[in-house]
């Protein structure tokens, strides 16, 4: 983990409201895991206060770049959208633990809701770079909630679902799930909003497929100091509280307590 | 020029300069060992602890407000004895002072928490009587001046370390509680704590803060903060550490200014995690550009050459 200000080596707007935003950071490219994510201070102003969490979703060691896909939500994302090529931002990173990839390949399912797939992009050319067999579930509200449907097929077979039935079958993601046999599979990723995360869960378990989640709870410090970003989790019998940016974000679903009454 | 003097005393503690930690915002200090020098700071003051483990209040426990941050995260800590055994003998190889941040819910666990410090490697202890995240203790002892020193007296009865009172703002009377609690024997004092505040999510027409309450702090506090270490500094004659709101080194040389012997930098490490350092090098810089030859020079200046008519 360091603190460095990178270079905005890009920035585009793919659809709606997602930007790719290409970041000048060899540092991070060399040593990144999927699933880990950087804090970006989006401008120099006191407000918006603090740093914004983003996950890595692409990276290239041979160009020292790394690439976020984020959605425009409020003012700090909005911020970010209007800086420019050529400009410099206050990053910390990589943070956080990130997918653990088992060693023998086999058959993964990645599950991605809305901007939620921004981390399983680099998941999934992983898993592909380790000879792992990739399907992806790929859902939105619309369309233009869908993270770069056409080519996420480069790393396997890709389902597509909206709420709308602009594009791909009409529906919940997790109505798609039907479509896929569970047992299928040797390894389950899912990122997105927690219900869907919590309807993942109830499907999977039924199967005993290990599910690996990636959490977004909001965060202060992202680097478990401030303890602001509890979530529930199970530790034997008893419901603590983990810090989802440093000892997650991505959890194993078994642990997570889904419907915290506490 | 030679190097200007940073060095800074807290009561019977000296420390090489006046730059610490805020309770809360550090973490145990090994969190931030990959970003900074820790033996480059004032002091290391540790989050909250209790004498039992604290699970901590539900979340959400953090939202960003105008330029502050309010938090609730209800005092979650392992522990002294986890403190004591995994953490602190981590911490000590750094040779950076530790202060711990102790609370109770009764004034018999802030003297057994005093007391269980005493022989360790920890080199004062900051007396927390004003958190407004937990519902009992906390900050009932820190709003009631008598209160406020039945608690200082009773770990000032129980350490034989330097002992370091934090005082809440959401009080009408902030100089009533300094001064009763530096008659009860307190070393030091720090202010301020956060302001007690709430936000509501218009979507959800609900609090956004699972605990409904939380604890304003950031720049937003900052003007609260330095008026308070103002009237503390001059009603008092032990030292205040100021904090609330600094990221900078023009914050930090206002609060010494206002008459606070040394800082503590909170919210700022969340913004700029080596704002530390960061404001370290900044005040020496400045006291080399104004040909300060000692940052003890600058304490209360703002009041002092005032009221010597300068
Ligand atoms: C580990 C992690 C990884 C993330 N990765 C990405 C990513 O790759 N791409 C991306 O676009 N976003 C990602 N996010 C979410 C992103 O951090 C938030 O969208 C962003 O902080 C919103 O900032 P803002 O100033 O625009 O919104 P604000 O003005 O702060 O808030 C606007 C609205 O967004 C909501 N919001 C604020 N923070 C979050 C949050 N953390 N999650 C969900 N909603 C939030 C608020 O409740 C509010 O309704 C990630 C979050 C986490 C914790
Ligand atoms: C997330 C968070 C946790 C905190 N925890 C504690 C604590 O455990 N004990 C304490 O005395 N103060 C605690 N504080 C208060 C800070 O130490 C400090 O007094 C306050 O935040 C004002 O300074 P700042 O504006 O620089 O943050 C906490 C503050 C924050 C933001
Ligand atoms: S965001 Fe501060 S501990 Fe996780």
């Amino acid at each position: 983990m360091q603190r460095q200000y990178v270079e905005i080596k890009n920035l585009k707007q793919l659809t709606g409201r997602y930007y790719l935003l290409t970041l000048a950071a060899p540092l991070v490219a060399r040593s990144v895991k999927p699933g880990q994510f950087v804090q970006l201070k989006v401008s120099a102003q006191l407000d918006p206060l603090l740093r914004r969490p983003f996950s890595i979703h692409d990276w290239c060691d041979a160009q020292g770049n790394v690439e976020i896909l984020f959605q425009v939500r409020g003012k700090g994302t909005r911020l970010l959208a209007d800086r420019k090529q050529g400009d410099y931002l206050d990053m910390l990173g990589p943070l956080g633990n990130g997918f653990s990839i088992p060693r023998a390949p086999g058959k993964a399912l990645l599950i991605g809701g809305g901007i939620g797939a921004a981390p399983l992009w680099g998941l999934a050319k992983s898993l592909h770079a380790r000879n792992w067999q990739v399907t992806v579930l790929l859902g939105g509200a619309g369309e233009q909630f869908l993270v770069r449907p056409e080519e996420f097929s480069r790393w396997g077979r890709t389902i597509i679902t909206t709420d709308d039935g602009s594009r791909g079958i009409s529906g919940r993601v997790t109505e798609a799930l039907p479509l896929v046999a569970a047992q299928e599979f040797d390894q389950i990723y899912a990122c997105g909003p927690k219900p869907m995360l919590a309807a993942i869960y109830d499907w999977a378990r039924i199967t005993g497929l290990p599910l690996q989640v990636s959490l977004d709870e909001v965060m202060a410090c992202g680097m478990g100091v401030c303890l602001g970003c509890a979530h529930p989790v199970r530790k034997g019998k008893e419901t603590v509280y983990a810090k989802v940016c440093s000892q997650g974000p991505v959890f194993d679903a078994r642990e997570v307590v889904w419907h915290d009454q506490a | 020029m030679t190097r200007p003097d940073l060095t800074t005393h807290i009561g019977p503690l000296t420390l090489k300069n006046p730059v610490m930690t805020a309770s809360g915002t550090f973490g145990y200090g090994l969190e931030f060992a990959p970003l900074l020098d820790l033996h480059a700071l004032g002091a290391v003051v540790v989050k909250g602890l209790t004498l039992a483990p604290r699970r901590g209040n539900p979340p959400p426990r953090v939202v960003e407000t105008a330029s502050g941050l309010l938090n609730a995260i209800g005092l979650e800590n392992p522990g002294v004895e986890s403190f004591l055994k995994e953490i602190l003998p981590q911490l000590e190889k750094y040779a950076v002072p530790v202060i711990v941040n102790i609370s109770g819910n009764t004034l018999d666990e802030y003297a057994l928490l005093a007391a269980r410090l005493n022989d360790t490697a920890v080199s004062a202890v900051e007396v927390n009587i004003s958190c407004p995240n937990v519902k009992q203790g906390g900050l009932v002892f820190g709003t009631v001046p008598e209160q406020a020193a039945e608690v200082v007296a009773a770990v000032r009865a129980n350490t034989s370390l330097p002992v370091i009172v934090k005082l809440s703002p959401n009080v009408t009377d902030i100089v009533g509680i300094a001064r009763s609690v530096a008659a009860a024997g307190a070393d030091a004092l720090s202010l301020i704590n956060t302001l007690l505040g709430m936000a509501i999510d218009i979507k959800r027409r609900r609090p956004v803060l699972g605990n409904v309450f939380g604890g304003l702090s950031g720049p937003a506090v900052k003007p609260v903060a330095i008026r308070m270490v103002w009237q503390v500094s001059q009603a008092v004659d032990i030292p205040v550490i100021g904090m609330g709101g600094i990221v900078s080194t023009e914050d930090a040389l206002e609060f010494i200014m206002a008459g606070a012997t040394a800082v503590a930098v909170g919210t700022g490490n969340f913004i700029n995690p080596q704002a530390t350092v960061e404001i370290i090098k900044g005040l020496e810089e400045y006291c080399i550009k104004e040909n300060i030859a000692k940052i003890d020079d600058l304490v209360g200046i703002a009041w002092k050459d005032g009221q010597n008519g300068k």
